[in-house]
């Protein structure tokens, strides 16, 4: 083949694994996960400490682990378990609609109240 | 097996009896969403009769009410403590920029650039917004007093009110919100026992045109959004009607003639967030989580 044409190939490549890096940036660091149950915050737990809470509603039951810097439902007794499928994070949320558990990850110790 | 159980409930009573209750109210008033945490006492009714508070100062206190023309003598007396703190702040607080909030569209969210002279004649009517949320934290603290409550932390639309010592003896932890919005908060301030904590800030309400932001905080000498390096102010004083109005105060006057001010006071505390990214605090401040530069006497 042309020599142009191999510079195109791994021109597009290039630009495609510059694409892909940027998602691997890690989005900086969340230091506690909040455990909201039914739109009310249940706990805050700190991500550097292993432990494990079980959240009983009239909806059904999840059990909450944290461990390896990192949390996850170990758990669940919602019809499709999408929630337990996600796995291990630090960022972004874990949610199982069904028992209307949301899990989301914070990088700031909590406060009492904000002002503003 | 019977004798169990009547003991089981029995202590399961008495745990009930002896722990303090909590009580959570979320309240849609004066145009925010407010949030209520009560603990001990009668703390279901304490947060009763704070959301029908909340409710009806948004309507006695409204603009409306206000200038319509006929006064009861609790409104009267609120607008002659205003005008006290107007005077105390030197015109930097004033209770009656109703006209000019109209004129930027800052009443319907209808909102519009005014030209000088819909500014220059635009009416002084009463507007109390940038106090009544604070005094509508001093009546909230009278009812939780009344109450036996043993303690309570109420966020009204970002006015944070505390009252009395959590359980654990340890200090209410405010947060003082980021105005970027990227993180939740740019530092922490350790206030005891019943506090109002306000931040006035430029990113609370604001509209943009053709390129510019106008923010809400009204100088009373322009009649235009203060320009004066500031970003927000958070006030710490024991009275919320007081915190409120230095907020917006102390944001008009910009950081040195507010230093100044502060010098000449004793009775509050305040943080400042300036435009290039400086957090400053004045000395009494139990700060955290930031580096910041100290405001000495």
């Amino acid at each position: 083949m042309k020599t142009k044409y191999w510079i195109m190939i791994f021109g597009i490549l290039a630009v495609v694994l510059a694409v892909i890096s940027l998602f691997l940036i890690p989005k900086g660091e969340a230091a506690f996960v909040e455990v909201w149950s039914e739109g009310a915050l249940l706990y805050t737990l700190p991500l550097n400490t292993d432990t494990s809470v079980e959240i009983t509603t009239d909806r059904g039951t999840n059990t909450v682990t944290v461990a390896g810097g990192k949390a996850f439902v170990e758990s669940a007794d919602c019809p499709d378990r999408t929630c337990v499928a996600r796995g291990k994070r630090a960022s972004g949320q874990i949610v199982c609609l069904p028992n209307r558990l949301v899990l989301k990850f914070t990088g700031q110790r909590p406060v009492d109240g904000i002002s503003g | 097996m019977k004798k169990a159980f009547c003991l089981i409930f029995i202590c399961l009573l008495l745990a009930g009896c002896g722990g303090s209750r909590k009580a959570e109210r979320t309240v849609f008033a004066m145009d925010t969403v407010m949030q209520l945490s009560v603990w001990g006492g009668e703390a279901e009714e304490a947060c009763d009769r704070i959301e029908a508070l909340l409710a009806d100062v948004e309507k006695t206190y409204s603009a409306q009410r206000l200038n319509s023309g006929s006064l009861t003598p609790e409104q009267s007396a609120l607008l002659a403590r205003a005008e006290e703190l107007k005077g105390r702040t030197g015109g930097a607080f004033d209770p009656r920029l109703y006209g000019i909030m109209q004129a930027w569209g800052f009443d319907t969210k209808n909102y519009r650039v005014p030209t000088d002279e819909e500014l220059e004649n635009a009416p002084g009517s009463w507007d109390l917004g940038a106090a009544a949320k604070g005094w509508a934290g001093d009546l909230a603290v009278d009812i939780l007093q009344e109450l036996d409550v043993k303690c309570a932390l109420l966020n009204l639309g970002g006015n944070v009110q505390t009252y009395g010592t959590k359980a654990d003896g340890s200090p209410w932890t405010v947060g003082i919100r980021d105005p970027e919005g990227e993180k939740d908060y740019l530092a922490v301030v350790s206030v005891e026992g019943t506090m109002s904590v306000v931040t006035s800030g430029d990113y609370q309400r604001y509209f943009e045109e053709n390129g510019v932001k106008y923010h809400h905080i009204i100088d009373p000498k322009t009649g235009r959004p203060a320009d004066s390096g500031l970003r927000s102010v958070t006030v710490i004083c024991g009275d919320g009607m007081t915190a409120d109005a230095l907020s917006t105060a102390l944001f008009v006057m910009g950081l040195e003639k507010a230093t100044e001010f502060w010098r000449q006071s004793d009775d509050f505390e305040a943080v400042f967030v300036t435009t290039d990214g400086r957090l400053l605090a004045t000395r009494g401040v139990q700060i955290t989580e930031c580096d910041y530069e100290v405001i000495s006497r």
